[in-house]
């Protein structure tokens, strides 16, 4: 394993990794900030541009722009109180407070490392988990497929939106789209309505980017974000800098909102709004000072924060060990794996371990 | 609840009611010890039709309860139920731009679509300085262009006759 690492930090430094893990990220920076532009959709506008690119250069690139994505999200949240993300909604409780109050730099400061503490401990979640669970997703048969399937789709029905009829009607209607086209089996031409476009069944891209991507800029006709009008009077950024000791003090949030976000990143339906809000819930309800929160609390900062960045890895993980998608971005993932000419699961593990590490 | 929700979940429940007839036709097309082709979308869709009908029993019976509770003290002020109906106007315009965009895109190509589709769009979002509903159109459809046609080389439809060789132009 440790081989593997090896080769992959040595294949990871050449220059065109890093310049597209640059680009990458800062892309997801931008389109995470954006309020129109969520990460998700960040990373399907970047999938054509990696079409050209060799896989590890690609993946590279995307991985960037989906962390750079969630880390994004938060800036406007801090700076206008305009989630730039669903996962930084609770990042404007706060976060906006501290900056209504003056301190946006400061706010930046603590958001930026709880997110950096955050996202380090899913990747090393992640380096641990992924082989582990891998190697015993490669004993899987189809009854353990199956279970796990089973397992994705109630989870997902149980926590989508607040109803669970609803929940269970999508996932219906996933599986029914996943039934047109030829069937494997027999032949028999099932929903194709005597078309030829529709033999080969509907291809995993285009009903991600139209059921997923689409839907987001109908969201975002319906509720354009609101201009904003207030002002803060701003204090630099050195002046700013949050003592070490702040970290410290509350060192348990930082460690109890990143396990929390890394095991909700890793559920299917989950993703980092979720974790992010488990995490702010968990912080207010353990706190000293719960008044606080609301008013520009630190600890719930650094809870939302370090939450929603741990589950990136958290999602990572699943969908490279057993290739579930936790959430909208790592399906967008899955549909760049797909493109590329790779099939996200334990095979790929054992099969192109140099893409994996 | 909405007339217009209501009326959706209908149309979701006659979508998966015509599906579910017409997956019945698969129904005997397997050999002995199969399930057969027929299985799966049948209890799929059953499945689907059933619940959706249930969703759309208690959507009507939420709908009929808040009537009777809007009877005696409105929910919503009239300035607010004039932003909802705004706001789900943009959302009907927009799905509705983009069926005709995607429908229309073989016939005129994707120059002109992209053109007339982005500045409809950018309307509906109630977009009224000059300079922008201007540039922002022709910019956007050049970059797509640029980026997408030139650069990484993707094959974009030229549309018929005569707007196949107004696209020739471009790419």
């Amino acid at each position: 394993m440790f081989e593997h690492y090896l080769t992959a930090f040595s294949t990871l430094f050449l220059p065109q990794n890093v310049l597209a893990m640059v680009l990458g990220g800062l892309w997801g920076i931008i389109a995470g900030a954006l309020p129109g532009i969520s990460t998700s959709m960040g990373v399907v506008l970047l999938i054509p541009f990696t079409y050209t690119l060799s896989p590890i250069t690609a993946f590279a690139m995307l991985v960037s722009a989906y962390c750079g994505g969630i880390t994004g999200g938060s800036i406007t949240s801090v700076l206008f109180g305009i989630p730039g993300e669903p996962s930084a909604v609770c990042t404007v409780i706060e976060g906006y407070a501290l900056a209504k109050q003056g301190h946006a730099a400061r706010a930046l400061w603590i958001f930026i490392i709880a997110s950096a503490i955050g996202g380090i401990f899913s990747v090393f979640v992640m380096m641990v988990a992924t082989p582990v669970i891998a190697n015993f997703a490669l004993r899987f048969g189809p009854a353990e497929y199956f279970a796990l399937t089973i397992l994705g789709l109630s989870v997902v029905s149980g926590i989508s939106g607040g109803s669970v009829l609803k929940g269970i009607i999508s996932c219906l209607f996933g599986i029914f789209l996943a039934t047109v086209g030829t069937d494997g089996i027999t032949g028999v031409e099932r929903f194709t309505f005597g078309t030829t476009i529709l033999l080969g069944g509907i291809e995993l891209v285009p009903a991600m980017v139209g059921l997923l991507a689409i839907s987001e800029v109908l969201l975002e006709a319906e509720e354009p974000f609101a201009e904003y009008k207030g002002s803060a009077h701003y204090r630099g950024l050195k002046e700013e800098l949050p003592k070490f000791s702040e970290y410290t003090e509350h060192w348990a949030v930082l460690a109890k909102s990143s396990v929390i976000g890394t095991i909700a990143g890793s559920l299917p339906g989950g993703g980092a709004t979720i974790a992010s809000f488990l995490a702010y819930g968990e912080a207010a309800r353990s706190s000293k000072h719960p008044e606080r929160f609301g008013k520009g609390a630190i600890d719930g900062l650094m809870a939302t924060e370090a939450a929603n960045n741990a589950s990136t890895g958290g999602s990572m993980t699943i969908l490279l060990s057993l290739g579930i998608p936790a959430s909208n971005t790592t399906a967008m993932l899955i549909a760049a794996f797909m493109i590329h000419g790779l099939q996200p699961g334990p095979l790929l593990y054992s099969q192109r371990p140099d893409i994996i590490y | 609840m909405k007339k217009v929700e209501i009326a959706a979940k209908a149309i979701i429940v006659a979508f998966f009611f015509a599906m579910m007839l017409n997956s019945l036709k698969l129904r005997e097309i397997r050999r002995f010890g199969e399930m057969g082709s027929g299985f799966w979308p049948i209890l799929i869709l059953s499945t689907a039709m059933v619940l959706s009908g249930l969703l759309l029993i208690s959507s009507i019976l939420k709908y009929m309860r808040e009537k009777r509770k809007n009877a005696e003290e409105p929910l919503l002020s009239p300035e607010e139920m004039g932003n909802q109906k705004n706001r789900r106007r943009k959302v009907a315009l927009s799905a509705i731009f983009l069926v005709i965009y995607v429908i229309v895109m073989p016939w005129i190509g994707f120059v002109l679509s992209t053109l007339l589709y982005v500045l409809a769009f950018i309307l509906v979002l109630e977009e009224r300085r000059k300079w922008v509903l201007i540039s922002s159109p022709f910019l956007i459809t050049a970059l797509v262009i640029v980026v997408f046609s030139k650069f990484i080389v993707i094959p974009f439809p030229r549309g018929m006759g005569l707007f196949a060789a107004f696209s020739r132009f471009f790419y």
